[in-house]
């Protein structure tokens, strides 16, 4: 208990070292710069450049401790560590020793100005990285083997159609260089984490693994993105830059997806609009289940393009289905060339589940041959006539027929007994007589016909008044 | 500020179609530029240089995977509080109880309004109309509603509605934006933003006011307003009158050519506007002005009932040939129903029944009975019963006692919101009952309904999870029901 205390009370000094450093640069600087005016001025400034030479001092040796504090959390690179801490604290016993030596101040202050400037040099590094101070101009990645390997894996498949895929190096290292490299790469490894190579990221920290293969719950890469702006543990710490969500998706699906570093065949899925499975993810209803008679590819572009067509002759089009492999199709908006509309949706006929084709005089039923997966049609106010509902054959899937408003009479009728699947059927204002609707039920007793033959029991509109007082 | 948040259900919606249209990609970018969506979009097209079709894939993958029962609404809102006891909710029990004070036991320290909080006595009364049984679910409807008891198998009555709010405004108000302060998008208008319009020449959310209802209470535009949704969603109301679209038609002199050159300019003009300030209410306005055109052809042609054989008019009712009636509503609810209007609001103000509710509900169920059961028929045999959802109700009940000195003619009741009866018919919804109060209807003793629970019931029968359909406003994620809701699977078919 005891230690832990004591542990994070000076690991809290620590970090005060950046804050602090500050003070005694700028008074230290200020009392050299004091003593070359006095050397051109012939004024005497000694007491005031004693003054702040001590509180330089002071300051400095606060800094010194505090700075060995954060230095002994190991997140540094030991090396330039060394080399920061020797110079730092003999920075500070020049300016204890130029306060007592007055005479020597000149000299003394000379070295001092160089201890003060190769101490803040090697400080830099550690908190900035190598080469900081030229960074804009050179970009210091270092060609990865995997770019190398690329490079001759697009020689080799010259030729071949095969596509690969760098998820790990276009998509997930771009992110952890401008959101994660500034405190887990080589020069700061905060946590004992580095996150600049497969190696390090597999690695872990000094905490333990952050990666495990395809649980992105488990794995800290992700999860602790995720976790509360407040939690401590969320990443980035609050004030650094933040991922976006779509960052942080992208890195849910790599981890989910295997975390391939090298190359893959398959292209990494990621959608736009699929922003639940992140950090703000909510829990998904799924009462009534997709309905999925049967299997189909999903569209390819050449069919997208049909259905761009579509829409662009004002069509409307919805989609459904897991892959979103099915469409109904409404002609609502369509005024004429109902049949040439309908010619153009050869290409997709299999992926059409409704049609909602009203009010067309002119319209050719044969069209309608072949959308073999099709269960739901509205012919409603066409000129559908009995010959018509031979087109209906090849329709396997057709559970819902809607003829209301057409000229079929009981001999169309009969034919649409063969369709099987067939379970309603709309026959309002058409030229069905009743004894055709008994006959059909006969034949398929389970088909529920709505015939609309309805009429209102006219209601007694005097309503007696029945109050009665107790 | 961007429109383009997390919006899974907007296929249909025109934003869409520069992707739909091998990708314009500068041009969407720009129009979305300060949205989510874009952010998205930039770094998949970053990313990897992909066809046009495999993005279009991924947004469709990404759609949610409840499959829609219902594609369209019709919402008969009966404005004031219809009184449950003298439609729905048969409490035959009372009869023996007539005149006695309410028990504690029930009201449970309650509060009322002011308007009977200060009553010495709260006499229970009992309807005054009797109840029958009808249809296979033996739905209990009463005698004063004929015509609906002839299509109860059809109707999915939930008998235990409740809500929050106490007094007409609040509580309109929240039935119809799922919050009790103004401010917030009506349904229509989540809708219309979430599911867009299949007919691109209509509005997707049209509302219509009954003229020959008592106007007791108020009703407010604001009530089918877009709140901060953009504006192109805001119901559109279709008026009686001689202009059923104010400020509609073209000044006179002032021909069709000349309205569209004149629009393509303006649309020049707010397009450059647009660059410059990417302000969805701009694109709202150009589209707005667009529809408007187009509306000047389409709404004449869906008002016109003069193509309507007299055998609707008499499933419709008397009043169906006077325009502006509940009756003659119901038709062109039906008429905009069939050219895929997404969501048709009735309002049918004058069941503030305080006192003499005998006499007054009579009136109110002549004007609505017939026709509201005549819409049901009427889309049942076009075959759009099947994917339309009717929804009828108010924005609460009344209470078991009478408001006021009860006499032998009549008695009053007030505002109840802890119970009320609703119905719900067609696409995807049990027929039946559901939900129980108890013996004075004045606590729920079974499947309390609330209001943001109807609210995501009626958007998972049109395909949405209610979780889902999110807009950011102000800092802040808003949905229709808010925080709350759940979907009630015992009325889903």
């Amino acid at each position: 208990m005891e230690t832990t205390r004591l542990a994070l009370f000076s690991e809290f000094v620590g970090q005060l070292h950046p804050l602090l450093i500050h003070f005694p640069i700028g008074i230290l600087l200020m009392a050299i710069a004091l003593q070359f005016f006095q050397i051109f001025s012939k004024k005497d400034f000694s007491s005031s450049i004693s003054i702040l030479v001590l509180i330089g001092s002071i300051f400095a040796g606060i800094s010194c401790l505090a700075g060995w504090l954060l230095a002994s959390t190991g997140d540094y690179n030991d090396e330039i560590v060394f080399f920061h801490r020797w110079s730092g604290i003999s920075t500070f016993i020049l300016a204890l020793t130029s306060y007592f030596w007055i005479h020597y101040r000149p000299f003394l202050f000379g070295v001092l100005l160089i201890l003060i400037i190769l101490t803040g040099h090697y400080g830099s590094i550690l908190t900035y990285g190598e080469g900081y101070f030229l960074k804009p101009k050179i970009d210091s990645t270092v060609i990865s083997s995997s770019k190398i390997r690329r490079l001759l894996k697009i020689e080799k498949v010259q030729g071949e159609t095969k596509d690969y895929f760098y998820p790990y190096e276009d998509q997930i290292a771009p992110i952890l260089k401008s959101k994660c490299y500034s405190c887990h790469s080589i020069q700061k490894k905060r946590g004992g984490l580095r996150l600049d190579s497969e190696f390090f990221i597999r690695k872990g920290g000094k905490h333990g693994r952050v990666l495990m293969v395809g649980n992105p719950l488990k794995s800290h890469l992700y999860a602790n993105l995720i976790l509360p702006e407040a939690d401590d543990l969320h990443m980035p710490p609050t004030g650094k830059r933040q991922l976006t969500r779509i960052e942080i998706q992208l890195i849910e699906q790599w981890i989910s997806s295997g975390a391939p570093f090298g190359e893959v065949e398959q292209k990494m899925v990621l959608s736009p609009n699929d922003l639940t499975s992140s950090a703000i993810d909510l829990p998904h209803l799924d009462l009534i289940p997709v309905e999925n008679q049967m299997d189909i590819e999903p569209f390819g572009p050449t069919e997208y393009l049909v259905l761009d067509k579509l829409k662009d002759a004002k069509i409307s089009v919805v989609y459904s289905g897991a892959k979103n492999q099915w469409v109904s199709l409404n002609f609502i908006n369509v005024k004429s060339d109902f049949n040439s509309l309908l010619a153009q949706t050869k290409s997709i006929k299999t992926h059409v589940t409704e049609l909602k084709l009203n009010n067309s005089d002119q319209m050719d039923f044969s069209a309608l041959r072949d959308f073999s997966n099709l269960r739901i049609l509205n012919l409603g106010h066409t000129n559908l006539k009995d010959d018509d509902v031979e087109n209906f054959q090849g329709l396997g899937q057709l559970e819902q027929l809607n003829l209301y408003g057409t000229k079929i009479t009981d001999v169309g009728l009969m034919k649409l007994a063969e369709c099987q699947h067939l379970k309603v059927l709309y026959l309002w204002d058409t030229k069905v007589s009743e004894s055709g609707i008994n006959e059909l039920k006969k034949k398929r007793p389970k088909l529920k016909i709505e015939s609309g033959q309805f009429t209102f029991k006219l209601a007694d509109t005097n309503l007696p008044k029945r109050l009665e007082v107790k | 500020m961007g429109k383009h948040h997390e919006d899974n259900y907007r296929l249909n919606h025109p934003d869409f179609h520069p992707l739909d249209q091998g990708l314009d990609r500068r041009n969407f970018l720009q129009k979305t530029a300060m949205g989510l969506g874009a952010a998205a979009l930039q770094v998949l097209l970053g990313g990897h240089s992909l066809q046009a079709k495999s993005i279009q894939d991924q947004i469709l993958e990404s759609l949610p995977k409840i499959a829609p029962k219902a594609k369209r609404v019709v919402y008969l809102f009966m404005s004031g509080g219809p009184s449950q006891f003298e439609t729905f909710d048969y409490k035959p029990n009372l009869k023996n109880m007539f005149g006695e004070g309410l028990p504690d036991s029930v009201r449970k320290g309650q509060r009322l309004t002011g308007m009977s909080a200060n009553q010495a006595v709260l006499p229970i009364v009992p309807s005054l109309y009797n109840f029958k049984q009808y249809g296979q679910n033996r739905t209990w409807v009463s005698e004063l509603l004929p015509y609906t008891a002839q299509v109860a198998d059809e109707l999915c009555v939930i008998k235990s509605m409740y809500t929050e709010q106490i007094n007409h405004d609040p509580a309109i108000t929240f039935f119809q934006t799922g919050h009790q302060l103004p401010g917030r998008p009506s349904i229509g208008s989540w809708l219309s933003y979430g599911l867009g319009s299949e007919n691109q020449n209509l509005p997707a959310f049209i509302v219509m006011v009954s003229k020959n209802a008592s106007k007791d209470q108020p009703l407010y535009s604001r009530l089918w307003g877009n709140g901060f949704l953009p504006s192109e969603h805001q119901g559109v109301q279709f008026r009686s009158s001689k202009d059923p679209v104010l400020y509609l038609n073209n000044p006179e002199g002032y021909d069709g050519e000349d309205r569209r050159e004149m629009l393509e300019y303006l649309k020049k003009l707010n397009q450059a506007q647009n660059q410059t300030w990417a302000d969805p209410e701009v694109e709202a306005r150009i589209s707005q002005y667009e529809m408007a055109f187009r509306m000047q052809t389409s709404v004449p042609e869906v008002m016109d009932v003069s193509t309507e054989p007299d055998e609707v008019f008499d499933l419709y009712g008397p009043g169906s040939r006077d325009k502006g009636t509940f009756a003659a509503n119901c038709l062109l609810a039906r008429k905009l129903l069939e050219k895929d209007v997404r969501f048709v609001q009735l309002y049918h103000q004058g069941w503030d029944h305080h006192d003499a509710l005998p006499k007054n509900i009579i009136t109110q169920c002549k004007q609505t009975d017939q026709a509201t059961a005549a819409l049901i028929q009427d889309l049942k045999r076009r075959g759009m019963l099947e994917d339309t959802l009717v929804v009828w109700g108010g924005e609460f009940g009344r209470t078991v006692y009478s408001q006021g000195k009860l006499s032998a003619n009549g008695y009053g009741r007030d505002h109840h919101p802890k119970c009320f009866s609703m119905w719900m018919a067609g696409a995807g919804v049990k027929p039946g009952s559901y939900g129980e109060t108890d013996d004075f209807s004045y606590n729920i003793l079974k499947d309390p309904v609330h209001v943001h629970d109807f609210h995501a019931t009626m958007l998972h029968l049109l395909g949405i999870n209610h979780e889902e359909l999110i807009f950011k406003s102000q800092g802040r994620r808003f949905r229709l029901t808010d925080v709350h809701g759940k979907v009630v699977k015992g009325l889903l078919s």
